[in-house]
């Protein structure tokens, strides 16, 4: 009990460095507000920006239109990355001809860095929506496919022995067995792929599409607002965490992810 | 069923060998005649190929040469009539005790409130109830072994093939498993084919014992456990048993 105060405790300490001197270099004017502004000034805007009681600026209110339009395409890459990175990991984990097909030619384009893609993404797709639903489904595939490869492949095949023995059919196997025995490390790809998500969505939305928090930043920034510029990685921040608890929440929920596990590690 | 008589003709088998030189002779001729309802147990030294035997009879794995049959057929993949028990508790990690003792019954339909009934029951013949709701992972080695023991017999098996599975049991759960299994095999009488390093627990629980020579292992002896049953631990103080087991002992050591 002790112990878990002290460790919660440590973990405040430096936020709260950081705010305290935050807090003083604002207050003193050493640092102008152009650059960063004060916390209570950033707490105002953030509220206006939620609910736009105050007016005070031009984005008063819009927070939910804006991380509306981020939420939908992270939602809708993941899926694609989720579905193609499935269905192709489990293949080639399960099947050396399948391996031996996609393997090579998949690692070959993973080098490539994913913000390498933005260029001809731009030329195929022009600047927007497609460019970005493609980037994030792009760059979360590989993590998701990778681990998800690797969690079939290792199934420790005295498990495949005991399902079958047990009377499991080629089917049933995978439900039972190989799927289950796989999820610890397609969860953990999974999770990759969707941290990896939210920073595609930025460089999507960056850019150029008309609403979303990338965008917003590129547009506050033109426009001086550093305050929105700061709110809109902080809500980034946010929904990605929350993201990621309602999708390891969901594993548990489902009982394919055992309480603790050691994949767990929040 | 009747007729599920095991008969293994002139087993061979050999592993390819994991530095590539020549392959390991591991089974040599092996030939066996397990009569159905038969309680019998192979002894040999570690390494003699008893579990890749179990193996092969289990359909897990093919011979080389030779043929094993069991029911008059030739053992070609895994039947649930054959149920093993594994020389680890090989559990599924991310099911409760519970669910790994239904896992066999889910694949099977049935009605649900049956299949809760028969958990029930051998969850406490193993004497594990009350972690029906555990994971594996928090068991220790022994209880998991016991989970694995219930998974099977929640089946009621034609065949057991059983390697090892007491071997991590402290004295007095081991007395009270064999116990339990000599209960069950005189109830449902399947065979049981059991593999032991314990040579007064093969006598004990045995109508017969398989003793095989080390590697490339061959049956080099089998030897009739006549004691009456239902036995009980009683008999293992008495002079016939200690005759028996000094005699196998001795067959064990000039195995080479
Ligand atoms: N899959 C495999 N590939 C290569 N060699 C194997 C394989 N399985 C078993 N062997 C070899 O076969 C031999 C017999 O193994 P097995 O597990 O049947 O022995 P065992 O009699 O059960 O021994 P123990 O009493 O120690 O359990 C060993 O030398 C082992 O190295
Ligand atoms: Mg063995």
């Amino acid at each position: 009990m002790l112990n878990l105060k002290k460790i919660n405790l440590l973990g405040f300490l430096i936020p709260a460095i950081v705010f305290t001197f935050w807090y003083i270099v604002t207050m003193g004017g050493m640092v102008p507000p152009y650059l960063v502004p004060s916390p209570s000034t950033l707490l105002l805007v953030s509220i206006d920006f939620a609910i736009g009681n105050l007016n005070i600026t031009p984005y008063s209110g819009t927070l939910f239109t804006h991380a509306y339009a981020s939420i939908t395409r992270v939602l809708y890459g993941f899926a694609i990355a989720t579905v193609l990175g499935l269905t192709l990991g489990f293949l080639t984990g399960r099947s050396m001809l399948a391996k031996d097909t996609f393997d090579p030619t998949v690692h070959l384009i993973r080098i490539i860095p994913g913000i390498g893609w933005l260029p001809i993404a731009i030329v195929w797709f022009g600047v927007g929506e497609t460019t970005t639903l493609f980037l994030i489904s792009l760059a979360a595939f590989f993590p998701i496919y990778v681990n998800a490869a690797q969690g079939a492949s290792s199934v420790s095949p005295l498990l495949i022995r005991a399902g079958k023995m047990l009377g499991a059919n080629n089917i049933s196997l995978y439900t039972t067995v190989i799927i289950p025995a796989a999820m610890p490390s397609t969860i953990a790809g999974l999770r990759l792929g969707l941290g990896v998500s939210w920073g595609f969505l930025v460089l999507g939305e960056l850019t150029g599409v008309a609403s979303g928090l990338g965008a917003l930043m590129m547009d506050a920034r033109m426009l001086g607002h550093v305050d929105i510029i700061l709110v809109s990685m902080i809500c980034i921040g946010i929904l990605g965490r929350v993201s990621d608890i309602l999708l390891m929440s969901s594993f548990k929920r489902s009982g394919l992810l055992i309480e603790g596990d050691k994949n767990e590690g929040n | 069923m009747k007729g599920t008589d095991i008969v293994v003709k002139g087993l061979s088998k050999s592993y390819n060998s994991v530095n590539g030189e020549e392959s390991l002779e591991v089974l040599d001729d092996i030939y066996l005649h397990i009569k159905q309802g038969e309680f019998i147990s192979i002894l040999g030294p570690s390494g003699c190929g008893k579990s890749t035997l179990l193996n092969i009879l289990a359909g897990f794995e093919s011979g080389d040469n030779g043929v094993a049959t069991c029911c008059k057929e030739k053992i070609e993949g895994v039947s649930t009539q054959r149920a093993v028990v594994f020389q680890s508790p090989v559990l599924f990690p991310w099911l409760s005790v519970r669910k790994n003792v239904m896992f066999g019954l889910k694949q099977k339909k049935m009605d649900d409130g049956a299949r809760q009934k028969i958990v029930d029951k051998y969850l406490k013949a193993v004497g594990i109830s009350k972690f029906e709701n555990y994971y594996p992972g928090q068991l220790s080695g022994g209880m998991q072994q016991r989970v694995a023991l219930a998974r099977v017999l929640v089946l009621d098996p034609n065949i057991l093939l059983m390697d090892e599975p007491f071997a991590a049991l402290d004295a007095q759960s081991r007395l009270s498993m064999q116990e339990l299994l000599l209960n069950l095999w005189q109830k449902h009488k399947p065979t049981v084919i059991f593999v032991t390093h314990d040579v007064e627990e093969a006598l004990f629980l045995s109508d017969k014992v398989f003793i095989m020579s080390g590697r490339p292992g061959r049956i080099k002896k089998e030897i009739e456990v006549t004691f009456r049953r239902p036995r009980n631990i009683s008999i293992i103080g008495t002079p016939e048993f200690s005759e028996l087991k000094k005699h196998i002992l001795s067959t064990l050591m000039d195995i080479y």
